[in-house]
C-alpha cells in the first residue's frame, strides 16, 4: 500500500465519494485476518480501501476510498459484509464538461 | 390511488405495475419497454443520477440498441463510432498485430460505438421517463417485500415500503437483491473478471493521428499476453471523441493467487513502450473500477420467480466481449413478459416463464452455452494466453529479422524457438482457443 501511494500518485483524486456517515463495510471476525494467508483484500481492491497493520494485527478499512466495484466480497465472503450506501452516498462520478457527450455528427 | 410524494412535486402512485430497480442499460431498457406499453413504471436508480455509479461498458452495439430506441444515434449521447478493431499479442518489447478496419460500419445504422456510461446512461434513462416511466434516483433498495412466495414490491434502505405487481432486479453484477432472494448463488472469484479504467483525454486530432482515424471514427484495440503479468485476462484501448479508456483486468481469482493488484496492473500497462506513446500527453480524468460476471451458463440465476424478474449484469448476461447490450435485450425481453402478465392479470411465475423462453430462444444464449468450453480450456491452463503471446512475439521478431541464415535455416530456428517454449501441439491449440475466447475467429 505505501509502496502503491508513494510510487504513483493516489488515484482516487480522479473519483468524487460522498462517504455515508457511517461504515458500510463491515468485517465480521477481526481474528479470521489474523489467520488469513493472502489477505487478498490487501491488494486486490482497486482503491485500497483494506490496510492490515502488521503491529496491531489490525485490519484498517478506509471505507470513505470505496468505489464500490463489490470485489472485496467475492474475493472473501467469509468475513467482509458490504451494503450499498443509501441516499445518495457513496462514490458518484463526474467527467470534465469537455466529456459531456453530445450526439455525434453523422 | 395518488399522494404527494416528500420532495417530489408530481404525483406519485402508491403501487405501480413494475418496480425496477437499477437504472443501467438493463434497467432503463426494462422501464422503457414497460412505459411505452402502458404500464406504469416506477425506475429506482441508488446513485445521483443513473450513470453516476460503478459504470464500464465502453461500446453499445448497434443492433441492440436499436431494438431499444431506432435510430438512436441521432441523439444520444456517444463518442465515436468504430470502424476498427485490434488484437494485440503482446511482450515486453514487441507486439504482433492483427487488425481489421471497415469504413462501411462508419454509415446508418453503424456497427458499434465507443460511450462514456456517464453519458449514456442518463439519456436511456431519460428515454423511458419520456415514455412514462418514473425515475427516483438516490434511492437504494433495503430488501424485496414478499407475501408467501409472491414478490409485492421493495423496502428501500429509508424504511419506505413501495408495491408493485412484479419487480424487475437490474441491480448489477453483485445483485445483493437476487442473492437475498435466492435466485443466485454466491459467486465465486472465478466466475468474475476484475477491471480497472483510467480515462485520459486527448485532443480529438491527437486521437484521430495516433490512431489512423478520421472525423467521428473510432478504434478498439484488445491486448493479450503483457498486460496482465502472466495471470488471465486483457488490457484494451477505447477511443472517445476527446478522451481515451484504457482498461486492464484478470479474473478475480487469478489476481488472488498471483498477488496482483488492479493498480499496479494498469500503472504497468500504460508505461508499455507501445502503449505509452498512443497516451504521452493525455491528461487522467477519470479513474474507474468494475467486475463483469463471466460465469455464463453455469452460473445463470433462476431468471424468474413470483412477481420477480432479474435481467442484465445481474442475471450474468455476459458473453465474450458482449454486456452492455445483451443488458438491453435481457431488460426488453422483462419488459414484454411483464406486459403480458398485466395483460393475462397473472404475474406468477407460471405466467413470468415466457421470459426465460424469450432468454433461451435468443441469439446470444446460444453463444453463452457454447462459451462455456473456451472458458474451460483457460482454467485448465492459465498461461496459454501468456505462452501464445510470447510464442508469436518470438517467431515475429525471428521472422523479421535480417540474418546471416538461409531461409530454411531460419525456418527450423523458429520452430525450434517455439518447441522449446512447448509442445507444438498445445501452442497450436493454444491459439485456436485464444482466438475464440477473445472473440476474434
Amino acid at each position: 500500500m505505501d509502496r502503491w501511494l508513494d510510487e504513483f500518485s493516489d488515484p482516487l483524486q480522479w473519483v468524487s465519494i460522498d462517504p455515508p456517515a457511517e461504515s458500510h463495510i463491515k468485517v465480521k471476525n477481526e481474528k479470521n485476518c489474523q489467520k488469513c494467508d493472502m489477505r487478498p483484500c490487501t491488494y486486490i481492491c482497486p482503491a485500497q480501501v483494506y490496510r492490515w497493520d502488521e503491529a496491531a494485527k489490525h485490519l484498517n478499512v478506509s471505507y470513505q476510498r470505496c468505489i464500490e466495484c463489490g470485489a472485496c466480497v467475492i474475493a472473501c465472503p467469509q468475513n467482509i459484509g458490504l451494503a450499498w450506501p443509501g441516499e445518495g452516498k457513496g462514490v458518484y462520478y463526474q467527467l470534465p464538461a469537455e466529456l459531456s457527450g453530445g450526439a455525434i455528427n453523422v | 390511488m395518488y399522494r404527494y410524494h416528500e420532495g417530489v412535486t408530481h404525483l406519485v402512485q402508491e403501487h405501480y405495475d413494475a418496480i425496477v430497480v437499477g437504472a443501467g442499460p438493463a434497467g432503463s431498457s426494462a422501464a422503457l419497454t414497460m412505459a411505452q406499453k402502458g404500464l406504469s413504471v416506477l425506475l429506482l436508480e441508488r446513485g445521483k443520477t443513473p450513470g453516476s455509479k460503478v459504470m464500464f461498458g465502453g461500446t453499445i452495439y448497434s443492433r441492440a440498441l436499436q431494438e431499444i430506441v431506432p435510430e438512436f444515434w441521432r441523439d444520444a449521447p456517444l463518442e465515436r463510432f468504430i470502424v476498427s478493431d485490434s488484437l494485440w499479442l503482446m511482450d515486453v518489447t514487441s507486439a504482433v498485430q492483427m487488425s481489421f478496419t471497415g469504413l462501411d460500419y462508419g454509415r446508418a445504422p453503424f456497427n458499434k460505438f465507443s460511450v462514456l456510461r456517464r453519458n449514456f446512461d442518463p439519456w436511456l434513462a431519460q428515454k423511458a421517463v419520456n415514455a412514462g416511466a418514473e425515475l427516483r434516483t438516490s434511492s437504494c433498495v433495503a430488501s424485496c417485500v414478499k407475501s408467501g412466495r409472491q414478490v409485492t414490491g421493495v423496502k428501500l434502505a429509508t424504511g419506505e415500503t413501495i408495491d408493485a405487481s412484479v419487480v424487475v432486479l437490474a441491480d448489477g453484477v453483485s445483485s445483493t437483491l437476487g442473492r437475498e432472494l435466492g435466485m443466485r448463488g454466491t459467486i465465486h472469484p472465478d466466475a468474475v473478471t476484475m477491471y480497472v479504467k483510467e480515462i485520459i483525454q486527448l485532443p480529438p486530432g491527437v486521437i484521430d493521428d495516433r490512431f489512423q482515424l478520421e472525423r467521428g471514427e473510432g478504434a478498439i484495440y484488445g491486448m493479450i499476453g503483457y498486460p496482465t503479468s502472466v495471470a488471465v485476462g486483457k488490457g484494451g484501448i477505447w477511443t472517445n471523441r476527446n478522451s481515451l479508456s484504457v482498461v486492464v483486468g484478470t479474473y478475480l481469482d487469478e489476481m488472488i493467487k498471483k498477488r496482483l493488484s488492479p493498480l499496479d496492473l494498469l500503472v504497468r500497462f500504460k508505461q508499455h513502450p507501445l502503449v505509452r506513446r498512443l497516451l504521452a500527453g493525455g491528461k487522467t480524468v477519470g479513474y474507474l473500477s468494475h467486475m463483469i460476471p463471466k460465469g455464463g451458463y453455469k452460473d445463470m440465476p433462476q431468471l424468474y420467480g413470483d412477481g420477480v424478474m432479474i435481467a442484465g449484469d445481474a442475471a450474468v448476461m455476459v458473453s465474450g466481449r458482449h454486456g452492455t447490450d445483451l443488458a438491453m435485450m435481457t431488460g426488453k425481453f422483462a419488459g414484454e413478459t411483464a406486459a403480458l402478465a398485466k395483460a393475462a392479470n397473472d404475474f406468477s411465475r407460471k405466467q413470468l416463464a415466457a421470459y426465460k423462453n424469450k432468454i433461451d430462444n435468443s441469439w446470444f444464449m446460444q453463444d453463452i452455452r457454447a462459451g462455456q468450453v473456451h472458458a474451460g480450456y483457460y482454467s485448465s491452463y492459465p498461461n496459454s494466453d501468456y505462452i501464445i503471446s510470447e510464442a508469436a512475439n518470438r517467431t515475429a521478431y525471428r521472422f523479421f529479422e535480417e540474418s546471416l541464415l538461409s531461409d530454411r535455416e531460419r525456418k527450423m530456428y523458429m520452430v525450434q524457438e517455439l518447441k522449446n517454449l512447448q509442445p507444438m501441439g498445445k501452442s497450436l491449440m493454444e491459439l485456436y482457443q485464444g482466438l475464440m475466447h477473445w472473440r476474434v475467429l
